[in-house]
């Protein structure tokens, strides 16, 4: 089974932490499955129902859902048994065939993301302040372009490899919310990047509910 | 590197804070400087002499040139500028900028030092405005041809900072194939990218003066 699964080409990855991240993903996962022919694995707190492949991933245990699931984003290139990866937030909703990033991965861009539309003087809104600060200071300018980490495709490159581990060293100065450290990350370490529009993220191909997730069981 | 401070800040100097007025001269850290270059708190005679572009930058001026020095007079100390368009790179670090532009020309240091990491650095033209909103039938062909899929924001070619590397070489020269026949610019930057992949970060639009949404 392991053999079967290193070997697999593309897949969705997801991150569930929490009664109503299990919720958010059971109806993205349908959704993708509506539209999609896919394999997807995650890495969770519990099981969860489906086809899905759970995977072992050790979590620091004084760490909260939030900052579990920041942890298990920022170690995806560690465990997507997958060599080209689509990462979807647990609160997306899938309206069309996701391929396209794929195709673009296959062209030989390391990363394909969508900008967030936080841009300006909402960069880093939701950001702790020091995270905030720490993050203008050290780029040395303030009008950076943020990405929205919640969908993006990525494939095992050595550069994307370089990323993560620039993207955690970054993470763990903080522990909090992700896209400080992806900030200064992709300021330290340069990859292939092909940019989508928000059709990708929050539009007609994949919704974003952009954490309005759904309390009552489904 | 010392900076002229356009407003009151207070800086810690040996653990003490200390209040700095408008018109002071300080030294600060080249990062922290950049920021207040940036944000209009500080400014510096020139970048040169500040330390701010390397020695082998330049800036390549295209449309009104006149428009495009009175926007550089402020660096032209040290930055050498052309105003002929060759797509080749003539310097180590080139900006090329398209005359005449709501730029901002306090973050031009900042453009010439993201050059450090990537091989190129270049604002979005617009996030709502993409691909397939723009350009002709041809154009949009071609690089659907190349791209896949138009719904896709492009690249403002009217502000490109770009280094002089394998990278930033090849993608000049498939920009320079991409604008025969093309009545777009930036469709053709577009696909030189696509065709190119250099390690390229993009910009948000403010920098070219265009509001978040």
């Amino acid at each position: 089974m392991a053999r079967c699964w290193t070997t697999l080409t593309r897949g969705i990855c997801y991150v569930v932490y929490g009664f109503k991240a299990r919720n958010e993903f059971q109806m993205s996962s349908r959704t993708l499955q509506h539209f999609n022919k896919i394999i997807t694995a995650l890495v969770a707190d519990d099981k969860v129902n489906g086809r899905t492949k759970r995977i072992r991933f050790t979590q620091p245990e004084h760490y909260t859902n939030i900052q579990k699931s920041r942890w298990a984003k920022v170690n995806l290139d560690q465990w997507s048994p997958f060599q080209q990866t689509l990462y979807l937030d647990a609160d997306t909703r899938i309206r069309g065939d996701v391929s396209l990033g794929f195709d673009i991965l296959n062209d030989g861009f390391d990363l394909v993301i969508c900008p967030s539309i936080q841009q300006a003087n909402n960069i880093l809104h939701h950001v702790g302040e020091d995270d905030k600060e720490h993050t203008l200071q050290s780029i040395g300018y303030d009008d950076a372009l943020q990405f929205q980490g919640g969908v993006f495709y990525f494939r095992k490159s050595r550069a994307m490899r370089a990323l993560f581990e620039t993207w955690r060293e970054e993470w763990l100065r903080f522990e909090n919310q992700d896209q400080g450290a992806l900030i200064r990350a992709l300021h330290r370490q340069s990859v292939k990047i092909w940019i989508l529009s928000n059709v990708w993220n929050g539009g007609a191909i994949i919704c974003h509910r952009h954490g309005q997730a759904v309390t009552r069981r489904v | 590197m010392w900076v002229k401070l356009l407003s009151t800040q207070h800086i810690d100097i040996h653990g003490v804070r200390r209040t700095f007025h408008k018109g002071d001269w300080v030294e600060v850290g080249g990062q922290e400087g950049r920021r207040w270059i940036a944000n209009r708190q500080a400014e510096v005679p020139s970048m040169k002499s500040a330390g701010l572009i390397a020695k082998g930058a330049g800036a390549v001026i295209r449309g009104n040139i006149a428009n495009g020095m009175t926007m550089l007079l402020k660096y032209a100390e040290g930055l050498r500028i052309e105003s002929k368009m060759p797509f080749g790179l003539k310097f180590e670090q080139t900006m090329f900028l398209k005359a005449p532009l709501p730029a901002r020309p306090e973050l031009f240091p900042v453009g010439f030092h993201l050059l450090e990491t990537w091989e190129a650095a270049i604002p979005l033209y617009k996030y709502d405005e993409l691909a397939c909103h723009v350009g002709n039938g041809i154009d949009q062909g071609r690089t659907k041809e190349i791209v896949h899929d138009l719904r896709v924001p492009l690249y403002d070619s009217r502000l490109m900072f770009v280094r002089n590397c394998e990278g930033g070489r090849r993608l000049m020269r498939a920009w320079e194939d991409e604008r025969i026949n093309s009545a777009s610019e930036n469709h053709a930057l577009l696909r030189a990218v696509y065709r190119t992949k250099p390690l390229i970060l993009a910009l948000p639009t403010t920098w070219l003066g265009v509001g978040p949404r």
